[in-house]
């Protein structure tokens, strides 16, 4: 599984509705699928996949975590350090 | 669904309900949520009229967030603001994961902006709430550098209650008092034995607040935003029924020369660590003295502090001591920090009180009293 399919496949579990024609731009926040459990999932998600503590004090999550596209690049860069 | 809701100012016959929803952020007894929050609401010395923004369906209450009154003093000479201090987010169950803790806040934000509230203040947000905090424009101000003090019994009996809530016959056992030391139930036993030869020092169950607010008064302070400690504040900052506390006081030939009041949680049935609430002195032999008889005998199985803003010299003091960071992982994650948000749209670069920067950690002077964490 991509690790796109796995992140849109945790944001469904949280309760975000990515069904129908929801693309990877969908706005999370706008549509109001994100609550703060559900970001506190995916600060221990990120976490579990880079291996390192993310602060999220120290980004704006409403831009860095804004989409499914937007969170991919976060993890991507996270990554490659 | 949220479309039914609407989003009320708080008035007296919501009491019950609110104690209620509150039940599951402050411990099972609604009496002691009412006392809890008339306490902090209705006997605020500051508030005209508890701020508190319900969303209600129908006659029901299905959620809350509470923002109570506190002044501030900053700048040199000092000027006097009024800063609501955001509180108590409870959402019913059945009700989360709708936008509903959104909505009521966008609903305070917008009152407060109109009633002439420039800024909010979060001070005790644990971690959830500071992320659903961060996505509505909250921003991290100070972070507090919890470090704590802690015996080897008490993380032994920690590793015992964290090993107990993942088994799945004994997790109940986990909230077990019998898990617990005295020390543990009741951390002021042996200070209160000490209490009469401490060190020339007084132990008291009781704040002597005209006292302490004149010590603080006559300190003064460099101008860094600091919550004002006037004898009223403290009279009612103290009568908090969720803590209980202790005052040791150092007199010298003149009065009063330095204060510490520890605090433990009662409320609730959980056990809380110990925290040093307030530290107050005119020379740092005073404050060392103060420090020193607390740990000498004290005997506390956990003792926390807020670090970040403390002066360099007794922030090392305190590592010498023994205190290490109380859960490096939170720290990591930013966590806990003071957080604060404009009213009205403006740049965070231009969040500033009497022109100190409020994103600016240097612009601070944060104590646990400030906030409800003691």
């Amino acid at each position: 599984m991509s690790l796109r399919d796995e992140l849109r496949g945790f944001l469904v579990e949280q309760g975000v509705d990515l069904s129908g024609d929801a693309d990877d731009a969908l706005d999370l926040f706008e549509c109001g699928g994100l609550d703060s459990l559900a970001l506190f999932n995916l600060v221990l998600w990120i976490e579990e996949r880079t291996g390192e503590p993310v602060d999220p004090t120290q980004f704006d999550l409403t831009r860095e975590w804004a989409s499914v596209r937007d969170i991919l690049a976060f993890v991507g860069a996270r990554e490659r350090g | 669904m949220t479309g039914d809701v609407e989003i009320v100012r708080y008035r007296a016959e919501h009491k019950q309900e609110v104690a209620r929803l509150q039940t599951a952020l402050w411990g099972p007894d609604p009496a002691a949520n009412a006392r809890y929050l008339e306490w902090k609401y209705e006997q605020n010395p500051w508030a005209a009229r508890p701020r508190i923004y319900l969303a209600v369906r129908g006659d029901e209450v299905i959620g809350m967030r509470g923002f109570f009154e506190s002044r501030w003093e900053v700048g040199a000479p000092a000027r006097c603001v009024s800063i609501p201090l955001a509180d108590d987010l409870a959402i019913r169950a059945s009700e989360r994961n709708t936008g509903l803790a959104t909505r009521i806040m966008r609903s305070g934000l917008s009152d407060l902006a109109e009633s002439g509230c420039e800024y909010v203040l979060s001070l005790s947000a644990g971690m959830v709430t500071t992320l659903g905090s961060l996505a509505l424009g909250w921003k991290s101000a100070v972070r507090y550098d919890l470090l704590a003090r802690r015996d080897a019994a008490h993380c032994r009996r920690a590793r015992i209650r964290e090993l107990a809530l993942r088994l799945p016959l004994l997790w109940r056992a986990a909230g077990s008092p019998r898990l617990l030391s005295r020390s543990e139930r009741e951390p002021f036993h042996r200070l209160d034995a000490a209490a009469p030869g401490l060190r020339g020092l007084r132990v008291e169950k009781q704040p002597r607040c005209a006292e302490m607010a004149q010590l603080v008064a006559e300190i003064g302070h460099g101008g860094r935003l600091r919550h004002v400690r006037s004898a009223e504040y403290l009279a009612w900052r103290f009568a908090n029924p969720m803590y209980e506390y202790r005052f040791l006081y150092a007199y010298g030939p003149e009065g009063l020369d330095g204060y510490l009041v520890l605090s433990s949680r009662v409320m609730g049935g959980v056990a809380s660590r110990t925290c040093i609430c307030d530290l107050e002195g005119r020379s740092a032999s005073v404050r060392a003295d103060l420090l020193e008889a607390v740990l000498e005998a004290g005997d506390l199985s956990e003792l926390a502090v807020w670090a970040s803003t403390l002066p360099p010299a007794e922030r090392a003091a305190l590592t010498l001591c023994g205190f290490a960071p109380a859960d490096p992982r939170a720290a990591a994650r930013g966590h806990p920090a003071a957080l604060v948000r404009a009213t009205r749209d403006r740049a965070p670069s231009e969040w500033r009180l009497c022109e100190q920067p409020l994103l600016d950690p240097a612009s601070w002077d944060l104590r646990m009293l400030y906030s409800m964490a003691a």
